[in-house]
This record gives C-alpha cells, structure tokens and sequence, in this order.
C-alpha cells in the first residue's frame, strides 16, 4: 500500500500529509523506508499501540493469507510490487485515516487484506472530505 | 490544542513515538499539525 501512497501523494495536486504506521522496529522501518520512500513520515509501532486503537491489531488468518487476499498479491506482483519477507507482526491489518478538525473525516477500514481503496480516486475523495470540514460562506 | 475526537484515546494521542521523519513527537501534535493521512501498513515490503 505504501507503494501506492507514494505515487497518488506524488500525483496529486493536493494532498494531506501521509504519515506511516508500520509493525516493525524502528531500525527495521528506517531501513526499508532510507530507499523505498525517503522523504515520508513512519511511525515504528511494533507493539500494535496505535493498530489497537483503532482495532486494527487482530487480523484472523483468513483475511491475512485466505482468497481475499489472493487478488490484491496478483495485482501487487503484477504492477512490479514484489514483497519480501514481512516484518513486524502478522496481526497487524491495514486501514487509511484522514484525521482533519478534532477528528477521523474519512476512513478506509478494509474487510481483507485484499481490500484496497480505488487509489485513482483517493485524492478527489480525501479533497471532498476536507472541504466538508471547510467553513461555508454566504447564505 | 483541540482534542482529537475519535477513535484515538487520550493515552494513544499522548504514545512518545519513533520511526522516521516524524514531524512530531506525538500523534497529537501531529495531528495539530494540520489534516494528516494515517495510513497503518500491514507489514513492511
């Protein structure tokens, strides 16, 4: 997914600013984000802190490795995203937060780890949720 | 600073961080910053 962040983030006119939260060790983040994105912010949560508070820390077996996921790892393999061996915890399950005004504006809390937002729309999507936050002018 | 509604506790928002680049020491504060796209990854790779 962060693959995919980087190229919207990039792509995009205008975007929040993206902050990882990653299962590893620091050290272990550091080195895979020095080449893979330099310049974004990763959060090493090795002990699912911040997974756990938005119950994202106990991801079942099935939704990790089961057919749901079949499809997102072809399409990853396919767009030249080749994973290594994963680092950090297994448990740990995905999900994008826009947090903007004293709150979560917007979600993606994926049923699989196969479930990925439409990143093409990503964007437009984040930019409708932030200007609903916007203070409305006139009658 | 206003407080972050939901679904982070005050306990969370307040977690000295580490990793890279963090523009914060805390999510408070980064959250303070301005909208702020959490992206939590599964694994690294």
């Amino acid at each position: 997914m962060a693959q995919e962040l980087r190229r919207v983030a990039h792509g995009a006119g205008s975007f929040p600013a993206v902050v990882l939260v990653h299962p590893a060790s620091p050290e272990q983040g550091d080195a895979h984000f020095a080449s893979a994105w330099p310049e974004v912010a990763a959060i090493a949560d090795p002990h699912l802190a911040i997974y756990a508070a938005v119950g994202r820390d106990e991801g079942r077996w099935w939704d990790i490795v089961g057919p749901p996921a079949w499809g997102a790892a072809a399409r990853a393999v396919l767009g030249g995203y080749v994973g290594g061996v994963p680092k950090g915890s297994v448990k740990a399950m995905s999900g994008l937060y826009l947090v903007a005004g004293g709150g979560v504006v917007w979600s993606h809390v994926p049923e699989s780890s196969g479930d990925h937002p439409d990143f093409s729309q990503l964007p437009a999507e984040l930019d409708r949720a932030l200007a609903g936050l916007a203070p409305r002018v006139g009658p | 600073m206003a407080p972050i509604a939901t679904p982070f506790s005050a306990d969370v928002l307040a977690l000295p961080l580490r990793g890279r680049n963090l523009p914060a020491p805390t999510l408070a504060e980064i959250f303070g910053k301005g909208p702020t796209l959490l992206a939590l990854l599964r694994h690294l790779g």
